[in-house]
């Protein structure tokens, strides 16, 4: 079975294919799927021994979606889509597993995949048009296409406590978590991390430990989920038309199917504002941020009104002033940081086991039985890091990827560039998914995944008939896209935080601010156009031509 | 009777865990239903540092000789042997064996 689908692998040593997909998440699976309909022979590689990408690592407590699952998947299938049933508003981590395990089966996508496969590098060289990738153990794969899919969250930040090395109890991290259960039962836990994964991991552990220390550097605003079971009439309703509520999707900015603000905040009274935000606050979710007023992440007044509502809401739940004071985030605007959505997070710092411990100005040690942190040593039994990821960037450059010598990190040493968010000037044939310059993080990424797969596939497929052997952008054109994402990013308040999106979170990582701000309908266009227009300023190679032709509007 | 299974492994070959533990072998527990007292799959991951000649071993006994026999004469056998493709390329090798007379 070794040429199976038209992979030709010889003694299982070396393997050709089109295109290899590493990676089988979201991104992955989509680009597997729509590359195998388009006739090429394609392999994935994955470092995990299954499916799900982030959602496979991602197995801590709590763990779920911050976007309604109903829009938080594939929209590419139609049957797929009306058969599969999700059971909560916001699906918890094991059942996205289990649907995207459903994808790969009903798609037959597993044989594509070589699973427990760590890509050491990947290289391009122009005399032969090929990638060559090194796997981690000894063998070797080549294609024409490489699409890394790798993920914008996905290698967690290196952790910067020496002396966790001195801590005897178990350390467990958000996003390496065991695959059993963990019992925390009669513990005293320590977490580290206020983010996403913390806010869940803390408002799930709180009720089983003895003692929960919640350590936090910089406090988070989070905004209540609202999650629950899912309703058969609402999605039977919502199934009978599903294009609807996809394409309400793509109109937005955010890829939320909600009615987006359109009015900035001073357009309100007093009152009626307060009634926005209420209402809004009261309907909950991540889509709170798109919701509420037009000019939240671009009128310092409007942000601080809403930062305001939301800080009142903090004091409203947690008894102790201390507390209150500590889990209030003043440092930086509203939205500028990803927004939490929790489900009872306040609530837990009124339990008599749990308590906050500051360390935004102290730095934090470890014993071989203790955490020493805030001016105390508090004694523990384990220790949970949630102190997130070398966003974006992190890991495309761990994977060594390089053309004609020259490697994307020295590329990227001011900073990511990209075209689009897809492409890298100086690497023919490489498609990124959801990069740095596209909508990625900041939009519904199920959609943004679908969007950019898709055009990678009008792309591919214009190769392919056309005869031509290879696609770069150019330094020009990706200058050109940077200036406006950066320009994009100027005129809002995204800036004022020592946020992921800028590369804050990582010590000496440059700081670009990585996502574009123009929204996934207007990025949607944008790529568009530059498809119809027939890719202009795009390098061809043609295959049987050395010399290189662009391909003029 | 005791079957076990091994899948070799070379630099490459395509091995997908999680559906074999999550839906290949419950298959075959479910065609072989009250035939068999136990199944245990021994994994040796390279991404886990668990270096083996083999990526898998598996080893399942059935209740009797008999049980054996009418496990490998079941209908559904073509269909759990179609199913090895969906996860593998190794050229599995399967080996009957009994318990050895001086275990207990």
């Amino acid at each position: 079975m070794s040429n199976i689908l038209g992979v030709s692998a010889a003694n299982n040593k070396e393997i050709y294919a089109d295109a290899i997909v590493i990676g089988a998440g979201f991104a992955g699976l989509y680009a597997v799927y729509r590359l195998r309909e388009a006739g090429l022979s394609v392999l994935g590689l994955e470092k995990a021994i299954g499916v799900g990408g982030v959602w496979y690592w991602n197995r801590y407590p709590g763990a779920r979606c911050d976007i309604p699952s109903l829009e938080y998947s594939y929209s590419f299938s139609d049957e797929l889509q009306q058969e599969w049933n999700w059971k909560e508003r916001f699906a918890a981590q094991p059942e996205i597993l289990e649907y995207l395990n459903h994808v790969a089966d009903r798609f037959d996508l597993r044989p594509h995949y070589r699973f427990s496969t760590t890509v050491t590098s990947a290289a391009y060289d122009s005399a032969t048009g090929l990638w060559t990738l090194q796997i981690e153990g000894g063998g070797q794969c080549r294609c024409k296409y490489l699409i890394p899919a790798v993920g914008s969250l996905s290698l967690p930040k290196a952790m910067n406590f020496p002396s966790i090395e001195e801590f005897a109890g178990p350390v467990y991290h958000t996003s390496h978590w065991p695959h059993q259960k963990v019992d925390f039962a009669g513990k005293r836990v320590a977490v580290v991390g206020t983010g996403s994964s913390g806010v869940q991991t803390i408002t799930t552990i709180a009720k089983d430990v003895e003692k929960l220390y919640v350590l936090q550097r910089t406090p988070c605003f989070s905004v209540p989920a609202r999650n629950c079971p899912a309703d058969p009439v609402i999605d039977a309703r919502i199934k009978s038309n599903y294009a609807a509520l996809r394409n309400k999707a793509r109109s937005t900015a955010s890829g939320f199917a909600i009615d987006e603000a359109t009015k900035p905040a001073h357009a309100f009274s007093e009152v009626e504002r307060r009634a926005q935000m209420e209402r809004c606050w009261a309907e909950g979710g991540l889509e709170f941020g798109g919701k509420i007023f037009s000019d939240l992440v671009v009128s310092e007044e409007a942000n601080e009104i809403v930062a305001a509502f939301m800080r009142d809401k903090i004091a409203e739940v947690v008894k102790d002033p201390k507390t209150v004071e500590l889990l209030t985030p003043r440092s930086y605007p509203v939205g500028s940081k990803r927004m939490c959505v929790d489900t009872g997070y306040y609530e837990v710092f009124n339990q008599d086991n749990v308590e906050l411990v500051d360390i935004s100005e102290s730095s934090v040690e470890f014993t071989h039985n203790s955490v020493i942190a805030d001016g105390r040593t508090l004694e523990v039994d384990a220790v949970v890091m949630a102190t997130g990821f070398d966003a974006m960037t992190g890991p495309l450059l761990k994977m060594n990827i390089s053309a004609d010598g020259k490697s994307l990190a020295d590329a990227w040493e001011y900073g990511a560039k990209t075209m689009l968010g897809v492409m890298v000037a100086g690497f023919p044939n490489m498609f990124l998914i959801t990069g740095p310059g596209s909508p990625s993080v900041l939009s519904n990424v199920v959609l943004s995944i679908e969007q950019h797969v898709n055009w990678i596939m009008d792309l591919v497929s214009f190769m392919e008939q056309q005869g031509i052997a290879s696609v770069a952008t150019t330094v020009e054109e990706q200058e050109k896209w940077m200036g406006h994402v950066a320009d994009l990013a100027e005129g809002t308040l995204f800036t004022r935080a020592d946020s992921w999106y800028i590369g804050a979170n990582v010590p000496g990582k440059p700081r670009v601010f990585m996502p574009y701000l123009g929204g996934v309908k207007t990025f949607a266009e944008t790529c568009a156009a530059i498809r119809d227009a027939g890719y202009p300023n795009f390098n061809f190679q043609y295959a049987n031509a050395l010399s290189d032709r662009s391909v003029d509007a | 009777m005791i079957l076990t299974i091994f899948y070799p492994v070379e630099q490459m070959t395509r091995f997908d865990e999680d559906y074999y533990v999550r839906t290949h072998i419950p298959m075959a527990k479910s065609i072989w239903d009250g035939l068999l007292d136990y199944v245990e799959m021994i994994s040796f991951s390279p991404a886990e540092g668990q270096m083996s000649p083999y990526r898998m071993i598996t080893v399942m006994r059935f209740t009797s000789a008999d049980a054996f026999a009418q496990a490998m004469a079941d209908p559904r056998m073509a269909e759990l042997q179609q199913d090895v493709a969906v996860f593998t390329d190794s050229q599995l090798v399967a080996h009957v064996g009994a318990r050895a007379a001086a275990s207990d």
